[in-house]
Parts: C-alpha cells; sequence; structure tokens
C-alpha cells in the first residue's frame, strides 16, 4: 500500500519534471547556443565574407572555438533552420 | 634651461618620422644623454637591419643589453614577433582542434598574419610589453612610434573598449545560459568564468589596451617627436600626421630637424627657409637642431657628439 502511494508520487513528480524541467532546458540549451553562434560571428567573420580589421587578435580565440565550426557555419548559411530556431524560441503559432 | 627637462620627467619617448630621416640616429642620441645624466634607460630599435647594433658596434639582438653605464638596448624585430604569436595560436589549435578543422582554421590563421594592419597591431604588441615592466628603468626610448591607425584605435574609446567590453560580455553571458542549460554541472560557475581560456585572453587584450591607452594618451609621462629633415617632403608629411594625430587627442610636443648642411651652398639657404618654415608653422613646439654630421654615424663617439648638440638646446 505504501510502496504503491511512493510510486505514484514518483510519476506525478517524473511528469511534472518533464513538462516543466526538461522542456524549459531545451529552451536554455537554444538560448546557450545562440550566445555562442553570436560570440563566433565576432571571431570567424571571415567566413562570412565580413571583414574583420582586428582578425590578428581574434584568431587568437580559434583553436576553443574550432570545433562548433561546421556546425556554425551550417547554421549561419542555413537560413531556414535560423528561422526554425526563431521559430522554435517564440514557439510555433 | 629650463625646457631641457623635456626628455628627463617622461619615461617614454617615441620618435615617428618617415624611414631615413634618422629616427635611430636622434633616439641613440637622446638615449645616450639621458643615460650619461645618470638616468637608467632602455634604448628599444624596431628597425630589422640590426641598426642600434651597427651605430653602438656591438651586437644587441631581441635581449636587452648593457650599451654603457646605464645605458641599454633591445633590438626586436617585428615580423618575427608576429611570426612566434601566430606559431603559437597554430600550436594550440593543433592539440585542441581535429585535424579536418584543423585545416579549415589554418588557413584563417595564416591569413591573419598577412592581414592588413597585422604589422601594426604586431608593432602594438612589442610596445606595449614595456609599459608592464615600467619600474625596470627611468626612461624608455623608441626608434619608432605606433602607427597612426593604432593610436586612432587607441585614442577612441568607443572603438577598442567598447569592442573587447561587449566581447567578455558576450562570453559571460553565453557561459551562464550554458551553464543553465547544464544538468549536472561538474563546477560553480565563478570557478568556470574564472578558469576559461576564452576570457583569459580577453581580458588580458582589455588590460593591455587600458595600460596602454594610460600612458599613451598621457603627457606627462609619454612624449611623442617628429623627426624630420628640412626638406619641402617631409615638411608636408608631418604637417599631416600630426595634424592627424592631435585630431585623435596625441599631442606632438617636439620636433628635431635632422641633417641641417650649413656651408654657402644654395642648398643650405633653401634649408635656412625650410627651417624658418618650420619654426613659424609648428610653434610653439619645442624644436631641436642637429647638424649633418660631416662623417657617416657611427660609434659611440659619434653619438655622444649628437648627444651633447641635443641636450645643450
Amino acid at each position: 500500500m505504501k510502496n504503491e502511494k511512493r510510486s505514484f508520487w514518483e510519476t506525478v513528480k517524473l511528469f511534472f519534471k518533464g513538462m516543466v524541467i526538461d522542456t524549459s532546458y531545451e529552451v536554455i540549451e537554444a538560448a546557450a547556443n545562440m550566445e555562442k553562434d553570436n560570440f563566433m560571428i565576432v571571431i570567424f567573420s571571415d567566413f562570412l565574407g565580413i571583414p574583420n580589421p582586428l582578425s590578428y587578435y581574434t584568431i587568437e580565440l580559434i583553436p576553443y572555438f574550432g570545433n562548433e565550426l561546421p556546425g556554425w557555419e551550417l547554421r549561419m548559411s542555413d537560413r531556414k533552420s535560423v528561422l526554425a530556431k526563431a521559430m522554435g524560441e517564440v514557439g510555433e503559432p | 634651461m629650463e625646457e631641457k627637462n623635456v626628455f628627463f620627467d617622461r619615461k617614454f619617448v617615441f620618435l615617428s618620422g618617415k624611414g631615413g630621416v634618422g629616427k635611430t640616429t636622434t633616439s641613440s642620441s637622446i638615449a645616450m644623454g639621458l643615460s650619461k645624466r645618470g638616468h637608467k634607460t632602455l634604448l628599444i630599435s624596431t628597425d630589422p637591419s640590426h641598426s642600434i647594433g651597427h651605430i653602438f658596434e656591438k651586437e644587441i639582438g631581441p635581449k636587452e643589453r648593457q650599451i654603457r653605464e646605464n645605458l641599454y638596448g633591445i633590438e626586436i624585430n617585428v615580423k618575427e614577433e608576429s611570426r612566434k604569436y601566430i606559431d603559437g595560436i597554430l600550436k594550440q589549435a593543433k592539440e585542441i582542434l581535429s585535424p579536418v578543422i584543423l585545416e579549415e582554421v589554418k588557413d584563417q590563421i595564416e591569413l591573419a598574419y598577412h592581414s592588413p594592419g597585422a604589422e601594426e597591431l604586431a608593432l602594438f604588441d612589442v610596445i606595449s610589453k614595456f609599459f608592464a615592466v615600467e619600474e625596470k628603468y627611468d626612461n624608455f626610448v623608441f626608434d619608432t612610434a605606433p602607427s597612426g591607425y593604432t593610436l586612432r584605435l587607441l585614442a577612441l574609446p568607443k572603438a577598442l573598449n567598447n569592442w573587447i567590453n561587449r566581447l567578455i560580455k558576450t562570453r559571460i553571458n553565453s557561459m551562464k545560459v550554458e551553464y543553465y542549460a547544464t544538468r549536472n554541472p561538474d563546477k560553480k560557475l565563478k570557478q568556470k568564468l574564472e578558469e576559461d581560456p576564452v576570457l583569459k585572453i580577453l581580458y588580458k587584450r582589455k588590460e593591455q589596451f587600458e595600460l596602454a591607452r594610460k600612458i599613451l594618451l598621457n603627457n606627462e609621462k609619454t612624449l611623442f617627436m617628429f623627426v624630420l629633415n628640412p626638406e619641402r617632403l617631409p615638411i608636408e608629411i608631418t604637417r599631416d600626421s600630426i595634424k592627424e594625430l592631435e585630431e585623435n587627442k596625441i599631442k606632438i610636443e617636439a620636433l628635431i630637424i635632422n641633417k641641417i648642411t650649413s656651408d654657402s651652398s644654395p642648398r643650405s639657404k633653401k634649408e635656412a627657409e625650410y627651417i624658418k618654415e618650420i619654426e613659424k608653422e609648428f610653434a610653439p613646439r619645442r624644436i631641436f637642431k642637429l647638424p649633418l654630421m660631416p662623417e657617416e654615424v657611427h660609434g659611440i663617439s659619434s653619438i655622444e657628439k649628437i648627444s651633447d648638440i641635443l641636450f645643450s638646446q
């Protein structure tokens, strides 16, 4: 009887955790990627065809962002995905 | 006599001017004069042809070396320093990045070495290293100056300061959000921010810009001089350069007219006219005059001679 009760609360907890926390993590994750993308624009602007007058200084940061370069380039060049991302953030109508 | 102090009470002396006007000779003479009057002085040359070594008949090189009592010299090849910086980044990239990505970013890193402005920023790195160790010498004399481009960047707080501050802010923000998105973070956010290599680099740059700005724009500490010859073109160039720098709050307080001939030739007569023009045009700036030496400037004794002329004015 006691066991049953606990597992019921367990289920309820899990339900709310899934509903509130997990989805919010997703939103935050998306926001985190967006922030990182913004920062990477400064470092890799040359890849987008935007000349950077201080590239002599920003190249120092390349080693720490290089591994995320392929994904970033894809997101930057694929407008649809940027739009989709924006939609995801606002929530689809 | 009172005005002579212009060299003594400035920690940093920078000489500007076109190639060949005699920046190395005059900077050597200023450093020599200071050292002879008991100031521990470092003469810094960025001329790749080891010119202060030739002048003092001594091998000097990229490490500080004593030339005579109280006088030290260092020769820095800016291109080599820049190469070292790029190679350091490439090495770091090799350690962190996958080979495929390394190939992709390698070109970008390499390209920055040749990018417009790179040489000027490299020179700025070389110069600003001395700002951090200013207590080591009484005076620092540079045979060069940060380029007009660099000075402009520093003089405009909106340019460099805002740029670096915004980068730092974006990075911190990005790390914060990333931290909140991590379900079981292994470290506290504060610790993560402290250990972040990206923030470390950004803070180092910020510090460098702030210190350089504080020193270069402080005309109680720093003296900018122009070296020119009594000829039409150098006067025009000097006028334009001074105007441009002073628009950006960099004061040029003194000029050295170098290689003045004094005989009865028509050249000498013309030079006298130019000197008058310089004195009128650039007043009230301090103007020093140096004669064209009868022999090539070479050896400690000839530098001493020029230094005596300079310090007696």
